[in-house]
This record gives C-alpha cells, sequence and structure tokens, in this order.
C-alpha cells in the first residue's frame, strides 16, 4: 500500500478492492443515471451509453427514481 | 427458507434492508445483516456493542474498509462527489454474501441442535466466511471475532 513501491498488492487487498470497485460503481451509476433523466436523457440514451439495453436500466433504475 | 427463523430473526432480516437503503446498496448483503444484529436494543446488540461492534462503530468500520480497499488501486472516493445515498423505498434482493449467510444459519443451528433460529445463530454464521466484507470490516472496527462468538453463544 505503499506509494515508493510498484509491487502489486496481495491477492487480498486486491479483491477486496474489486468488491468496493463493484459498490463504488453501483453508487456512480445511481447518480449518473439520475442526473441523465433529470437532464432529460431518455431510458433508450442512458442505455446506450451504459451499453445495456434498455429493460435492465429501466428495471434498475426506474423504481429508484419514481421515489424522488 | 423462513419457516424456522424466529420472529426476532425475521425482524433483523427486515432490518438488514433499511440498513442496505440506508448506505444506497443495491442489494442486502452480509454486512448489513451485521448492521441489523447490531441495531436496535436486544441483549444482543448491546453485548456487540461491548465487544466493539455497535452499530455505529461498524458504518464506521465500513467507510474505513471501504476507503482502504480503494486506497489500494489508487482510487479515493472523495474525487467521485457522490450525494449522500438517497434512501430508496425499492425492494432489495438479497446478494450472495447475505444469501449464504442465511443458509449458514440454518447449519449453524442444526449443528447445535438448535431448533429455532435465533439471531445469535445468525451472528455464528456471519462469522464462518474468513474473507469478504464482514471479516474486513470487523478487522478494521478492532473488534475479534472469538469475542463475537462469545457474545452469540451466550445469546442462544
Amino acid at each position: 500500500m505503499d506509494t515508493a513501491a510498484k509491487s502489486p498488492p496481495s491477492p487480498a487487498d486486491a479483491l477486496a478492492a474489486v468488491v468496493a470497485l463493484r459498490r463504488l460503481a453501483d453508487r456512480v451509476e445511481d447518480d449518473a443515471v439520475r442526473r441523465a433523466v433529470a437532464d432529460g436523457w431518455s431510458w433508450g440514451e442512458v442505455a446506450e451509453a451504459l451499453g445495456v439495453t434498455k429493460q435492465a436500466v429501466h428495471k434498475k433504475h426506474a423504481k429508484r427514481l419514481k421515489e424522488t | 427458507m423462513f419457516e424456522r427463523f424466529a420472529k426476532a430473526t425475521r425482524l433483523v432480516v427486515e432490518q438488514a434492508q433499511e440498513e442496505a437503503r440506508a448506505l444506497g446498496a443495491p442489494r442486502i448483503e452480509a454486512e448489513h445483516l451485521l448492521l441489523a444484529l447490531a441495531a436496535g436494543h436486544t441483549p444482543l446488540a448491546a453485548s456487540m456493542a461491548a465487544a466493539g461492534a455497535g452499530h455505529d462503530e461498524i458504518v464506521d468500520a465500513l467507510d474505513i474498509e471501504t476507503a482502504a480497499a480503494l486506497d489500494v488501486v489508487g482510487v479515493s472516493l472523495s474525487s467521485f462527489g457522490l450525494p449522500a445515498p438517497a434512501g430508496t423505498l425499492a425492494k432489495l434482493s438479497f446478494g450472495t454474501s447475505a444469501k449464504q449467510a442465511l443458509e449458514l444459519t440454518l447449519r449453524v443451528a442444526l449443528e447445535r441442535g438448535d431448533k429455532r433460529l435465533l439471531p445469535g445463530h445468525l451472528l455464528l454464521a456471519l462469522l464462518r466466511p474468513r474473507f469478504g466484507t464482514v471479516p474486513r470490516v470487523l478487522a478494521f472496527a478492532g473488534v475479534t471475532e472469538e469475542a463475537l462468538r462469545l457474545a452469540a453463544t451466550a445469546s442462544l
């Protein structure tokens, strides 16, 4: 974890980083989708930008965003 | 799968959803079950707090664990300017770690010859995995597995 050393992290640390990155990616996605929709993006456009289907993005975010 | 869960355990499982929502998590994971066990005013929650694993301590340790894990790959949470999680009302599903913990709860009770699945069984189940967020968070909180195991066993 020292910046001076270029040695890769231990597998345990690297795997924990993967978990944390996935959690972070979920939160970044939630926020980015919310802001895109607020800016008038269609679900189709959001899906295109994320490289997933419209159904997938709708299923994941529509209900959550309707509450706000 | 919940038929043998005691009412108190079901309440913990329900509370886990609230914990996941409060943290903006997309699914209920094992760490949310741990938080749910530590929430509320049960004797088990009190002995978890006495062992250093109170609800707020776990929340803090989760933050520290996330920051430490991201730091390994040179990522800082603060650079994303994310808003505080907006607690959703959407029904969350169980992630793999939570499903495994719930399955393990049954196994723990069976091994002990206990019929009803109590919150203490769930805590023992959460202490089983050697890797993953829960053991890491407990380590960051400075809580020994042994202390929590004693708290769990005493509650049964």
